[in-house]
């Protein structure tokens, strides 16, 4: 068993397929272009695939990420190429890494994710609530859960929000996001339009994904680097 | 091209039913085509996007160079919400231009229940309902099984295709782009279409009613047209044209894999069965082809699962062979095999067990009566004997779900036939504990599904009266109370949908109206239980002066000119006649492989064979 890291994006239409959706077009891209792909043992073999983090329908991204593994070593721009001839359009490999085993999953060890959002608002109002928002200790808002709703402090979630105004507004946001809880860029705006912010449209990109390592990293220089062992 | 707002996606539910964009999806510049075919299907993406027939259409016509073939489905509530709002027009999910700029619009039949969707895509794509209203823009073509009694939708469609359409859709537009280049008609297009074995025109013909609302004749408007319009079948299956690449969609669908249709056609004859009728006859593929055809399948989707279709699947002459060669070809690759729902005997147990090596999930079994008076009736030829035996294996080799298909309000059903159906359950749970407890698996389950029977067209019960929904309740409740054992679950479907299937299966050109009515009324999705609104159906009746329980309700005379009888469905008249009065017997008819039944099949071929492709000395008495 091999494994490697994929870094792919999903733009344009595609970026309106759910995470499941994404695993089996993933899943069936690998079978169209014959890849040797690793199964699960046992009476119901799942294809050795895991998504880094779902991504919700409608955001795009430059940057997810996949752990896969493959019955025997191939060549990494290979895979790349041969994975791209077989994607939707809009849906794209952008990177792959052989990893070393010992390796933590991406999965396991993702720390932030880094957004884009343009938006349709008033800037002044949106500088204020951002202001306040930075000046606060705390942020409690209610997320909803599986099992209902809860109030949690998104504040310690937010690491980074810049705005600038160029060819229209746009606002990068440094957020949590790892197994220990990850704060959807959604629920930033709803928190945005609760401070009074009338937010007309919105359009987010994710732009990467990191490890923290004193600083952080991208999810690919770490595992190319290999940063981990 | 229709450009949606990426707002809107964002708030409907399941965007990607609206994205297009799929693997293998046809991609043309319709600037180079002189035929552009919208093939709708009048549900939901997941749904369409299931059902092979439009695939194989879809893949067929886009083989030609002429022709661009894209993809048209019912938008959920939801997004047909955003488009009225946002004045947005029906778009194909290809190029996203709007469907009334094509040169056709199809839609499949595959349930009566999607009548008012068809509307409602008519609506949304700003076509009018109506044939003589259309003086320019695309024709509006049906098929499948419903084709078979067209008369309900005579008032919209331009023209049908009855039977198979492979052959005669690409006759159908080799006419067109000669007449679209003449400065003819759009009535000469539709003369020159009637000549071609399959085609039906409804406007070219008038109907005269009795007094008592029954046919009292109709009659061609001109000399020339057809008198009796034929249905068309392929005869070779193995030189048929089949896809070697389906869509692959982007998110999950109903049927999510590959489907590879085994043989067309059914021998059983089954009385309540209407594709064991018009389907004749039996077609088969080969081994050979099927297993060349699954290998590009694979190649090209990327798809796990193979499903073998057809009507009845172990009746394939060569299943045996089939379902080995396909599993050894494809372990190595984990692309398993499935099979859909089963007749019962034994055999059909050892064969699952050997696909499902693994994963024990339900098994399901459609004894479709209770008592064994009543499966001879219907001539279902299987016997309690043979469910128990199938089970009592499934039972040993690890299975403990079982689901059973039934049919209530058959023609000349008693309580106790209705009574029959509890006890087959009951001993379906004995026969799982007189197996030694070591010998089985913990956790039986067994659940009875009933379905209300529908009388259909080119059936022997196609004279018959349907249950009340009164009566049908009364039988799902007297079931329900017969049931004693905590193993067993009763589900049921609403008698009101069936109630008005019968009415539309059975209906004539009267009804158009009122689907027109009920559609204003706010009537779509008539198969979703949850949008079903059988009050403004009722209104829309009353409103239109007519009765739906003359269709539903009424028992016709063995003389009675029928809406569907002008069409030849290769079965004859004389045949159904004769099972019916069998049924009233309880007398059974033989499978015809095992030897010639008469059913006027042969005489529809003219000289050619019934099986055609299969292999003789396999077919058994099973």
């Amino acid at each position: 068993m091999v494994r490697y890291l994929i870094k792919f994006q999903k733009t344009d239409l595609i970026k309106f397929l759910s995470h499941l959706d994404t695993m089996r077009t993933l899943y069936r891209a690998m079978k169209r272009a014959n890849l040797p792909i690793t199964y699960s043992k046992g009476f119901n073999p799942h294809p050795s695939i895991s998504i880094t983090s779902p991504l919700s329908v409608g955001i795009a991204s430059l940057g997810e990420y996949a752990d896969v593994e493959f019955d025997k070593e191939l060549d990494e721009d290979f895979i790349k190429y041969s994975l791209n001839k077989n994607l939707p359009l809009g849906m794209k490999i952008l990177d792959c890494i052989k990893v070393n085993s010992k390796m933590p999953s991406s999965m396991s060890i993702v720390e932030a994710a880094r957004y884009e959002i343009s938006l349709k608002c008033d800037l002044e109002s949106l500088k204020n609530a951002v202001d306040k928002i930075k000046k606060q200790d705390n942020l409690f808002v209610l997320k909803r859960t599986k099992t209902g709703e809860k109030e949690v402090n998104i504040k310690p979630m937010i690491y980074d929000i810049k705005l600038r105004d160029d060819k229209g507004i746009k606002m990068e946001v440094v957020l949590q996001n790892s197994n220990k809880g990850s704060l959807n860029p959604e629920l930033l705006l709803n928190t945005l339009r609760n401070y009074g912010v009338d937010i007309k449209e919105e359009n987010i990109t994710r732009i990467d994904m990191y490890v923290r390592k004193d600083k952080l990293i991208e999810l690919d220089k770490f595992y190319k680097n290999n940063l981990g062992c | 091209m229709v450009v949606i707002p990426e707002h809107i996606l964002k708030k409907v539910q399941k965007p990607a039913r609206y994205i297009g964009n799929e693997i293998n999806a046809c991609i043309k510049n319709p600037k180079d085509v002189k035929v552009r075919f919208a093939m709708c299907f009048p549900d939901i993406y997941e749904v369409g996007m299931s059902h092979l027939g439009i695939k194989i259409l879809y893949h067929l016509l886009n083989e030609r160079e002429d022709t661009y073939c894209e993809r048209v489905f019912a938008p959920w509530i939801d997004m047909e919400e955003e488009m009225r709002k946002n004045n947005i027009p029906l778009f194909a999910l290809e190029t996203k231009d709007p469907i009334k700029e094509f040169d056709f619009v199809g839609f499949t039949l595959q349930y009566e229940m999607s009548y008012t969707n068809v509307l409602n895509i008519l609506d949304l794509a700003g076509i009018p309902f109506l044939s003589k209203d259309r003086h320019d823009g695309p024709f509006i073509v049906f098929g499948g099984p419903c084709a078979f009694n067209p008369e309900p939708l005579a008032d919209i469609a331009d023209f049908f295709v009855i039977g198979e359409a492979e052959e005669v859709l690409m006759e159908i537009i080799d006419l067109y782009v000669k007449w679209k280049d003449s400065k003819k008609t759009r009535i000469e297009f539709l003369e020159s279409i009637s000549k071609i074995q399959g085609v039906y025109v409804p406007q070219f013909y008038e109907v005269e009613y009795k007094e008592d609302g029954t046919i009292k004749q109709r009659r061609p408007k001109k000399q020339g047209y057809p008198e009796v319009v034929k249905k068309r079948i392929i005869k070779d299956l193995n030189k048929s044209y089949y896809p070697d690449a389906f869509i692959v969609p982007l998110t999950e669908i109903v049927h999510d894999r590959i489907m590879l249709e085994t043989f067309r056609g059914c021998t059983r004859g089954c009385r309540f069965c209407q594709a064991g009728m018009i389907y004749r006859p039996v077609r088969e593929r080969t081994t050979n082809k099927l297993i060349e055809m699954a290998e590009k399948l694979v190649n090209n989707t990327g798809y796990d699962e193979i499903s073998l279709t057809s009507l009845s699947i172990c009746d394939y002459s060569d299943i045996q062979n089939l379902v080995m060669s396909l599993i050894s070809r494809f372990e190595k690759e984990k692309v398993g095999l499935s099979l859909p729902s089963l007749r019962i005997d034994s055999f059909s147990v050892d064969l699952i067990n050997e696909i499902q090596k693994v994963r024990k999930t339900g098994l399901t079994f459609a004894p479709e009566a209770g008592s064994q008076r009543m499966r001879d009736i219907i001539n279902k030829g299987v016997t309690e004997e043979d469910l128990i035996k199938s089970v009592t294996a499934a039972f040993k080799s690890g299975w403990t779900t079982i689901k059973l298909y039934f049919m209530i309000g058959l023609p000349f059903e008693t309580m106790e036939d209705v009574e029959g159906i509890a006890k087959l359950a009951q001993s379906v749970v004995d026969a799982y504990f007189n197996i030694p407890k070591q010998d089985r698996a913990k956790g039986l389950s067994v659940t009875i599904s009933t379905s209300s029977f529908v009388p259909k067209p080119f059936t022997p019960f196609q004279w018959e009266s349907q249950d009340t929904i009164e009566v049908l309740k009364e039988k799902q409740k007297f079931l329900k109370s017969k049931i004693k054992s905590k193993y067993i679950n009763y589900n049921y479907h609403e008698s009101y949908i069936s109630f008005l299937e019968a009415v539309f299966s059975r209906g004539d050109r009267r009804l158009t109206p009122v689907l027109i009515k009920a559609w204003e009324k706010g009537c779509k999705f008539d198969g979703w239980q949850e949008h079903f609104k059988f009050d403004k159906w009722m209104e829309a009746f009353k409103e239109c002066g007519i009765d739906p329980k003359f269709y539903a309700y009424r028992k016709r005379e063995l003389d009675e000119i029928l809406p569907w009888d002008f069409i030849d469905a290769g079965v004859s008249k004389d045949y159904l006649i004769k099972e019916y009065n069998k049924a009233k017997e309880g007398a059974l008819t033989r499978d015809c492989r095992l030897g010639c039944t008469a059913c006027g099949i042969t005489k529809y071929l003219e000289g050619g064979a019934c099986f055609n492709g299969a292999i003789f000395n396999k077919v058994s008495k099973n």
